[in-house]
């Protein structure tokens, strides 16, 4: 038997979902729910699943732009894009287990390819919801290139659902490379790795990815045409040959079990809570040296740019809050089982609340923060 | 020069004259900051749209956050509308003050407060001039990546508030792209932080709302940028075509071949003919247009991309390839781009710069319409633009000496506007809606749509005294625009794109 009072309300077109707004007082929008702690059912809302109102709207190749109903899952898009030869560049995680653009959008999500060309918040190009008032309303538009009015697309990105019910996405792709190739470089610390990290970095070379492990290992992602390859990782050698240490650099064979823990949300699996907090390359030895004190297992994304943390579904999520709150960072849960998903500081509490003001006076939406 | 009225320029009311015992606040506080005599803020009247323009009450110059934040809330307690000011260099009239009300010019709040090679950031005051930017992020080998065309004057906060492009927005993304985060003081006078100092953010995005809204919810008095390293390596190559048709049929096969130009520009014979007039720019006889496409980036990519591009351009029928063989010739080439909008101004006593966007593969027929209207209309229009990503520059020329051809250009002009609307594109790709086009904005967005951004600006300025008057419509008659030539486009030292 259910335990929850609410209904599950599956609209299968626009007009029913609008229906739904008109219909109900407080309502949880949720996607495919693959990233779980942010979609916990609330006791006596009534969950509305946004995977019905699916399918690509408009693909046209020669613009650089895919069109598509919040419902449809990102690797139906990424299979559309594939055969014309493009992609989207910021790796959405959680494509392999359905996860949809909508409920991607809405967590903000982008995986470790965001390093080169930006993430989903530079790709966004055009949004259309129904807001708190249950009107249909867009934003941006279906050009790469707009400066028209307010840019509520990006408002979007990490929105969660609360400011709105997202039916519809624009998004900015780019030509696939056509080939990719991953490096690993062993540093033998995670001092070293952040030092080499940042060398390479600020080189020109055309990099895609740079992750880092808590033991030392860099994780590089190029690519580009086959006789670029070779050319870019002679430069990396080199690179790391001007180094006081000499470290050895192996191209992977296989780099599945390499990148696939984050886009996929494995990394966490299979009894922890996923855990991403963005954070600033320089302070990676800082924060490693305050984290290495809980024991838990994390990785560096993004250069430096993210942390990913595995917290034990065992351990008190509070024990993690007060750690980040005294690093003075801020995450998200994205899977296991929380009480609420927002970690650690929260900023912005006023601005947020005035834009939930405008998207939804009347409070419909639940997920604010 | 028109000088509008407190009607032309609020939206709804208009402000509440300044009572002379409130401004002896702002006297004691800015002393000889405050500036109320007309000569003094005649400069501080109009903006990149020069024959708009309006009187303010009052200008104070701000050099501290707290200075902003004191105006702010003076304007709040007093009901007295404001705009924040930069370089005063907006192609939409943006930054042209309310009749009455007060400028707050933040042109000396221009340090760069932070460089930080290690996490590829600069933190910067609003006022800091964007080429000064550039130029701070290369004494640490790094690069500010925007690049648009005021560059030497504009300021890095007025290209937050306007969310500006230029040629390299297809690779590269715009303004927005670039800001990480910033310290604001919102139109009710409250200080907050939105955004930060990491690539990756958490929650809503605060930030891309705040880029891009016109200094109509806010002051940023602090801003983090994103910095990159410098390419390394360009290849550019300028083509010569029979028609504008056939240049744009050869974006369409470097796209189709996936490749990822950082700029592709168009420009048609008119504008070639300024061109070569101006600066010298010599172009391929026999051309009606020529496509500029340069690849940027590491020296591998590059190399591997440039045989695919010249295979590309000769199956695409040109009728001429350079290949700038060196720095100087590749500057060369941009010189000749560049100046497009200086060279018009001097076969053209007058000009209207349009900016609007279609979707690419529609450039052609945008084109084709747009020489109807000109065959139509008797205006000669002049055509760049930024092909990569669909965005019209077209020029439309007139002797605003000559009774009612301001007018008829500018009727000109809203058909173009109207014309990118109806073809799926946006009102404007770069520069902004501000005054001018704030009459298209409900053309462009349903009700629905704009009710929400109304409700957005609402809940950040309650009053709506931030910039009132900018981006939404006011349902008062014709479209605002009136247009001439800026002193420094005349001078070649900007130019609008």
């Amino acid at each position: 038997m259910n335990a929850f009072a609410a209904p599950i309300l599956r609209p299968q077109s626009i007009d029913e979902l609008i229906q739904c707004v008109g219909d109900h007082a407080r309502l949880q929008i949720v996607g495919a729910s693959t990233k779980s702690a942010m979609t916990k059912r609330e006791l006596d809302v009534p969950r509305c699943v946004m995977t019905g109102i699916s399918g690509i709207v408009d693909h046209q190749p020669s613009e650089f732009l895919i069109t598509a109903l919040a419902g449809t899952k990102v690797s139906e898009l990424q299979t559309a894009l594939a055969e014309h030869g493009q992609y989207f560049p910021f790796d959405p995680p959680f494509s392999t287990k359905g996860a949809t653009i909508g409920g991607t959008v809405a967590a903000g999500l982008s995986g470790a390819g965001r390093l080169r060309f930006g993430g989903l918040r530079d790709f966004i190009v055009g949004i259309r919801l129904i807001d708190g008032l249950g009107n249909d309303a867009t934003g941006g538009g279906r050009v790469v290139k707009n400066a028209a009015g307010y840019d509520t697309p990006k408002l979007l990105v990490g929105s969660a659902g609360y400011l709105g019910a997202i039916v519809e996405v624009t998004l900015k792709v780019f030509p696939k490379p056509t080939h990719q190739r991953t490096l690993c470089i062993n540093t033998g610390s995670l001092a070293n790795a952040v030092s080499l990290q940042v060398h390479l970095s600020r080189s020109p070379i055309d990099l895609a990815a740079i992750d880092l492990t808590t033991d030392g290992s860099l994780w590089i992602r190029i690519d580009g045409e086959e006789s670029a390859l070779d050319s870019t990782t002679d430069r990396i050698a080199r690179i790391i040959d001007q180094c006081d240490q000499s470290f050895p650099l192996r191209i992977v064979d296989d780099a599945t079990p390499i990148w696939k823990p984050l886009d996929d949300g494995s990394f966490a699996e299979p009894d922890c809570r996923l855990v991403r907090v963005p954070i600033t390359p320089t302070r990676v030895i800082a924060i490693d040296t305050a984290l290495s004190e809980l024991t838990v297992r994390r990785r560096y994304s993004v250069a430096g740019n993210v942390v990913w943390i595995a917290w034990s579904n065992e351990r008190p999520v509070q024990q993690l809050d007060d750690a980040l709150k005294e690093l003075g960072l801020g995450g998200t849960i994205l899977t296991g089982d929380v009480a609420r998903y927002r970690i650690g500081i929260r900023p912005n509490a006023s601005m947020i609340h005035r834009v939930k003001h405008a998207f939804d006076p009347d409070n419909r939406f639940v997920g604010c923060p | 020069m028109n000088l509008l009225t407190a009607d032309d320029v609020s939206a709804t009311t208009c402000p509440i004259p300044f009572m002379s015992d409130s401004l002896s606040e702002l006297r004691t506080k800015f002393g000889d900051r405050l500036i109320t005599s007309d000569a003094s803020m005649t400069a501080f009247q109009s903006d990149g749209v020069t024959a708009l323009s309006a009187r303010p009450r009052a200008v104070v110059v701000a050099n501290s956050e707290d200075d902003v934040a004191f105006a702010v809330r003076w304007c709040y307690r007093n009901d007295v509308p404001w705009v924040a000011r930069g370089s005063g260099t907006s192609l939409s009239g943006g930054s042209v003050p309310i009749a009455d009300g007060l400028v707050i010019a933040m042109n000396r709040m221009n340090r760069v407060l932070r460089l930080d090679a290690g996490n590829r950031i600069a933190v910067v005051e609003p006022g800091l001039i964007t080429a000064r930017l550039v130029k701070a992020a290369a004494s640490v080998g790094l690069h500010y990546a925007p690049d648009p065309s005021s560059l030497q004057v504009c300021s890095i906060g007025g290209n937050l508030a306007f969310n500006s492009g230029g040629a390299h927005c297809l690779k590269y993304g715009m303004t927005s792209n670039h800001i990480l985060g910033a310290r604001v003081v919102l139109a009710d006078g409250e200080i907050i932080s939105i955004g930060g100092e990491s690539l990756e953010g958490e929650g809503a995005d605060l930030m891309g709302l705040f880029c891009g809204s016109e200094g109509t919810m806010g002051v940023a008095t602090q801003i983090t940028v994103r910095l990159v390293p410098p390419p390394e390596s360009y290849f550019c190559v300028l083509a010569g075509y029979a028609s504008v048709e056939d240049a744009g049929h050869a974006v369409a096969l470097v796209i189709a071949a996936g490749l990822l130009p950082g700029a592709m520009e168009i420009m048609d014979a008119i504008a070639m003919k300024a061109a070569h007039e101006a600066v010298g720019a010599n172009y391929p006889q026999g051309c009606e247009a020529v496509l500029i496409v340069e690849l940027d980036g590491a020296i591998e990519s590059v190399n591997a991309d440039k045989p695919r591009l010249e295979e590309l351009f000769r199956q695409s029928g040109a009728v001429s390839i350079e290949v700038a063989k060196d720095a100087q010739a590749r500057y060369a080439i941009w010189t000749g781009r560049k100046s497009v909008f200086s060279a018009v101004g001097r076969i053209s006593p007058d000009f209207i710069v349009q900016d609007g966007v279609v979707p690419r593969g529609k450039l052609g027929f945008a084109l084709r319409r747009i020489g109807e209207i000109s065959a139509r209309s008797g205006i000669v229009i002049a055509n760049v633009f930024h092909a990569g990503d669909g965005n019209l520059h077209p020029l439309i020329m007139y002797d605003g000496r000559n009774d009612g051809a301001l007018h008829k250009a500018e009727m000109v002009a809203a058909e173009i506007v109207r014309l990118c609307i109806e073809l799926g594109g946006s009102i404007t790709g770069e520069h902004g809606v501000g005054l001018e086009k704030r009459e298209f904005l409900d053309e462009m967005y349903d009700e629905a749509s704009v009710d929400l951004m109304r409700r957005l600006r609402e809940s950040m300025d309650p009053k709506t005294l931030a910039n009132r008057g900018k981006m939404f419509p006011t349902g008062e008659g014709e479209p605002v625009g009136l247009y001439g030539l800026h002193p420094l486009e005349k001078a070649g030292i900007i130019s609008r794109e």
